[in-house]
């Protein structure tokens, strides 16, 4: 092995240029590091000499800094053939992918580093780093262990320790680790949030262990010794440790006493009654009283506090509240601010029959408009979440309110709101618009009045809005916006694209947030030597926790699902990502050349969120940003359902409560043809919800592939047979639909679901038809939506029927313009473009 | 409203919510950053399904003047406007100062906020009784003044 010859340094007057290079380097003097590192290769005649590689590697290193990436990397890889068991080489190629965030690579040369420099304390805190970024924790340990070997002086390599075998599980050895480690401190001052930080991590480490009495035995020491200075920690861990320990009367004191001091967090409620044995959500008929009588001493004695009359009108059951009651628990009246705890109150018959007494008492100023507050409330029990929705009546009564108190942007919301379910996207968008120029200095507006728009397809104005919130010198508000890693407006945006059948945009702005997140899983890195440095190990680990479910999120997961579905159809239909390409290239050249610009804009960060941190990094330029404004890329991808799998991975893994993205996983998993991993999604979605009506729909597509399968592939079919969404042999998936419509009559869902399914069991146009007309027959409790997927579905599958159908769609929802003819769509659109631009 | 100390799970939360309310952004990096330095003194306020409605994201001064005493910063607090008059901003406030006095023995808070948004002015100084020690001129990025205003916990 060439490494194994002899190790022949450079010649003396070259060392010291070597150790310039170096100087030079880490004072980032780049011109004249990589002149340093040149005039050492002229002087030595390159001959493969070992002698030689480390300057080579310096002087790549110092290129890629230079923005000369490859040509630096090239030079690395040549120095590492010359030499391969210098620390140096290995070091700069650590640096280099880690700069990359390729973070596996870089703890394999990171490792090479440490054997060919077993003590160098910055290899083995890098190498550590990268380990435990990476979850290997068994390392981490090995590596903190080296530190602590060489350099037990220092406490953070001591808590370092600790942490390390805590995250290996290994508990007890962390525990004497702290130990030993609060053995060798001398005098620690008072009031060292640092220490007193370590001391919370190892009571946390104790209670992990289960060692309840020690660590409260430990607490009280601390406590008096003034050692653990924040006062909410100290309370809440005796509370929980009392309780652990069943001390009843001191645990609920203690819980009572966290209450006194925040009596609006929820979570010491809900801990005082669990310690006696009560769900404070439901407490059963024997404990009912004792909760009662709690939380209406608290109501006395704190009567401006909203928590414990919260829990009261939630708790108790309506046949025991009374008009008087409630009165007193609302606050005297019907203020526009407790519509936020009374709204929940409208699933219970009873209380909502009560708040429709109370709203009935006000009736004259109601119908005056002259109680605004009361006016709102009295919506509430016909806005579309309550169960029995009447827009027609909502809106009027707003618009009575809205001619008494014109100036209150609450009404116009209220409008909008109601109209966006009701079907009118456009004026929704307008009356948000109104409720946003009477306070145009409000951004919360401003964001809602753009989201409404997007959602009608105005982008161009809803960008408008936005802008006026935006960085004046960014490239767009889209960018700012962007850069300020807003998610729900790349959501808003991408969906917008994809309403309006723009793929390839609505791709790129999904994708957009997907780097997001991964620029968030990044952003870990440089924390974990920092929490070591500041001692908040607890917090850290919440953080480790919280990074491992990032992803889990609604955000990711409704951007998952978006980006799926258009995969899935760019997959079905192999001829639409061309036509989608032909129509991008017709696109106004205009529109994408500042698309263009937009996306090729540097990444600033804002300098306020960084310049404050002490956070260094490695100051190695970013790889460029991803291109392709148009989402030309992503449309044309070769594997569509590679790509959408990339989205679903993560929610897989992590076992994701989205039921719909369980049918996603479903349907690009059976494209596949991966029938155990389609089968696994079906039975995780049934778990979900076992009446779903898309599930239906995806076990009856499911049996058809199976049993279409050559006889000889039984492992599927047994595998299938000893599920739970098994469909026995002997009945036709015809009449286990139609069992499924008969047993569901009432759901609009369910209904469509049954036409869908009859569709793909090939039963005559004219069934399918009369299954989804079913939908606005007769009782059945119906809304805009589904009612627009069965039209959508009806243009699907090429029904003659489609235009009866918009037209009884539109008879039943007046308001709901989804349901106009193209000419009338128009006309709204246009009207709302016309509204905003008469702004004065 | 459910009122608690902020975790690694609300950072997200709370960035959104301040994106929805103000023009002053952070990237998640800088709340991270917060938490992990002052785990103590940042609390939210999260609605019954668990969205955060309103925050308070604050530290400690670390760059201080000879002699100056230590005290807190409120970097940003906010209230979604759906939620706004029921106080939420002030029960926030007075958690994280409890915290900013206690562990780290703060002597008063301080803020800066916008010369044109008498809004929050109003907040401030009404309702949470802090009073102007002082204007930084061009302190935002579009070049606005601010105000810079303190509330002392010492009587």
């Amino acid at each position: 092995m060439a490494s194994k010859q002899q190790r022949k340094p450079l010649p003396l007057k070259e060392q010291a240029l070597f150790k310039e290079l170096l100087a030079l380097y880490e004072s980032r003097t780049l011109k004249r590091a990589l002149k340093t590192a040149d005039q050492i290769l002229k002087k030595i005649p390159d001959h493969g000499d070992i002698a030689l590689a480390e300057t080579m590697c310096m002087k790549g290193l110092v290129l890629t800094h230079m923005n000369r990436k490859e040509e630096g990397m090239d030079l690395v890889k040549k120095g590492l053939v010359y030499d391969m068991q210098s620390h140096i080489c290995w070091h700069v190629l650590g640096i280099i992918k880690k700069a990359d965030k390729n973070w596996d690579e870089a703890l394999k040369a990171y490792m090479q580093a440490v054997r060919c420099d077993k003590e160098n304390m910055n290899l083995l805190r890098d190498a550590a780093q990268l380990q435990v970024h990476l979850g290997i924790y068994d390392g981490f340990q090995d590596t903190r262990w080296q530190i602590l070997k060489l350099r037990p002086n220092l406490r953070q390599n001591w808590i370092a320790y600790a942490l390390a075998c805590h995250l290996n599980s290994n508990l007890v050895e962390a525990k004497n680790t702290l130990r030993t480690y609060f053995g060798t401190l001398l005098n620690i001052p008072d009031y060292d949030v640092e220490h007193s930080e370590v001391l919370l991590y190892y009571l946390r480490i104790l209670e992990e262990l289960g060692e309840y009495s020690d660590a409260l035995a430990q607490l009280d020491l601390y406590v008096t010794g003034r050692s653990i200075v924040d006062k909410v920690a100290i309370a809440e861990i005796r509370a929980r440790l009392l309780s652990k320990l069943n001390s009843m009367d001191d645990a609920l004191q203690a819980w009572r006493a966290l209450i006194d001091q925040n009596p609006d967090c929820h979570r010491y409620y809900t801990e005082l009654f669990k310690l006696q044995g009560i769900d404070i959500n439901s407490p059963t008929t024997e404990n009912y009283q004792t909760v009662v009588s709690f939380l209406q001493e608290l109501t006395a004695r704190l009567p401006r506090i909203m928590t414990p009359r919260r829990l009261l009108l939630a708790i108790m059951p309506g046949r025991f509240l009374s008009l008087p009651i409630l009165t007193v628990l609302i606050g005297g009246k019907l203020h526009r601010e407790n519509r936020l705890y009374i709204r929940p109150l409208y699933v219970c018959e009873e209380k909502r029959a009560l708040i429709e007494q109370i709203v009935e008492s006000l009736r004259e100023d109601i119908e005056k408009g002259r109680d605004v507050a009361a006016l709102h409330h009295s919506c509430g029990p016909y806005s579309s979440t309550s169960p029995f929705p009447d827009p027609e009546r909502s809106l009027s009564l707003l618009e009575r309110a809205i001619e008494h108190t014109p100036t209150l942007p609450e009404l116009y919301m209220g409008k909008a709101k109601i109209l966006k379910i009701a079907g009118d996207p456009f004026n929704a968008a307008r009356a948000m618009e109104e409720a946003r120029r009477l306070d145009g200095q409000d951004r919360y507006l401003n964001w809602k009045a753009a989201k409404y728009l997007m959602r009608a397809g105005n982008l161009e104005e809803a960008t408008r809005l936005l802008g006026i919130f935006t960085k004046k010198d960014a490239q767009s508000p889209g960018a700012d916006l962007e850069d300020m890693q807003c998610f729900s407006y790349m959501l808003a945006e991408g969906d917008a694209h994809f309403q309006a059948g723009r793929l390839g945009l609505a791709l790129r702005r999904f994708k957009a947030l997907q780097m997001t997140f991964d620029d968030i899983e990044n952003d870990q890195f440089d924390f974990h030597n920092y929490s070591l440095r500041k001692s908040t190990i607890n917090t850290y680990l919440d953080l480790m926790s919280f990074e491992k479910r990032l992803r889990d999120r609604p955000t990711y997961t409704k951007a998952a699902i978006a980006s799926s579905k258009i995969y899935v159809r760019l997959y079905d239909d192999s001829s639409l990502s061309r036509r989608m390409e032909e129509k991008i290239s017709e696109a106004d050249k205009k529109a994408k050349k500042k698309a263009k610009k937009a996306a090729q804009r540097g990444n600033e960060e804002n300098k306020r969120s960084t310049t404050n941190t002490t956070l260094k990094e490695e100051d190695i330029p970013e790889p460029p940003k991803y291109d392709d404004p148009e989402g030309l890329k992503l449309l044309t991808t070769k594997d569509p359902l590679g790509d959408a799998m990339k989205w679903l991975k993560p929610l897989q893994a992590l076992k994701t409560r989205s039921i719909e993205a369980w049918f996603m996983i479903y349907d690009v998993t059976i494209r596949k043809q991966k029938l155990v991993q389609a089968l696994q999604a079906l039975i995780t979605a049934w778990h979900l919800d076992q009446s779903s009506a898309e599930l239906h729909v995806r076990i009856v597509d499911y049996h058809i592939r199976i049993r279409a399968l050559p006889a000889q592939d039984t492992p599927t079919v047994a595998l299938l047979a000893a599920t739970d969404i098994s469909i026995p042999p002997e009945v036709s998936l015809e009449t286990y639909n139609n069992e499924f419509i008969q047993k569901s009559l009432s759901s609009a869902k369910a209904i469509l679901a049954g036409a869908r399914v009859s569709q793909l069991l090939g039963s005559p146009l004219d069934i399918v038809e009369g299954g989804v007309f079913e939908l606005l027959s007769g009782n059945i409790l119906v809304d805009v939506d589904t009612v627009r997927e069965g039209l959508h579905f009806l243009s699907n599958i090429g029904s003659s029927r489609k235009e009866e159908f918009r037209e009884r769609a539109k008879e039943k929802f007046p308001l709901a313009v989804f349901f106009g003819t193209a000419e009338e769509i128009r006309i709204a659109e246009e009207s709302l473009t016309q509204y905003m631009g008469t702004e004065t | 409203m459910n009122i608690r100390l902020a975790t690694a799970n609300d950072l997200m939360g709370m960035q959104a919510c301040n994106l929805n309310n103000l023009p002053e952004n952070y990237t998640l990096r800088y709340y991270l950053y917060h938490a992990l330095s002052w785990p103590q003194l940042s609390y939210v306020a999260e609605d019954n399904k668990g969205r955060i409605v309103g925050y308070i994201l604050a530290k400690m001064e670390e760059d201080l003047e000879e002699g100056e005493e230590p005290h807190g910063h409120v970097t940003s607090i906010s209230v979604l406007r759906s939620h706004r008059r029921l106080g939420l901003a002030k029960k926030l406030m007075i958690q994280s100062q409890e915290a900013m006095a206690t562990v780290y023995r703060a002597a008063y808070v301080s803020l800066h906020v916008r010369k044109s948004n008498r809004a929050a002015l109003g907040l401030y100084r009404d309702t949470l009784g802090f009073t102007l020690s002082k204007t930084e001129e061009k302190y935002y990025h579009d070049g606005e003044d601010a105000y810079a205003m303190r509330l002392n916990f010492k009587p």
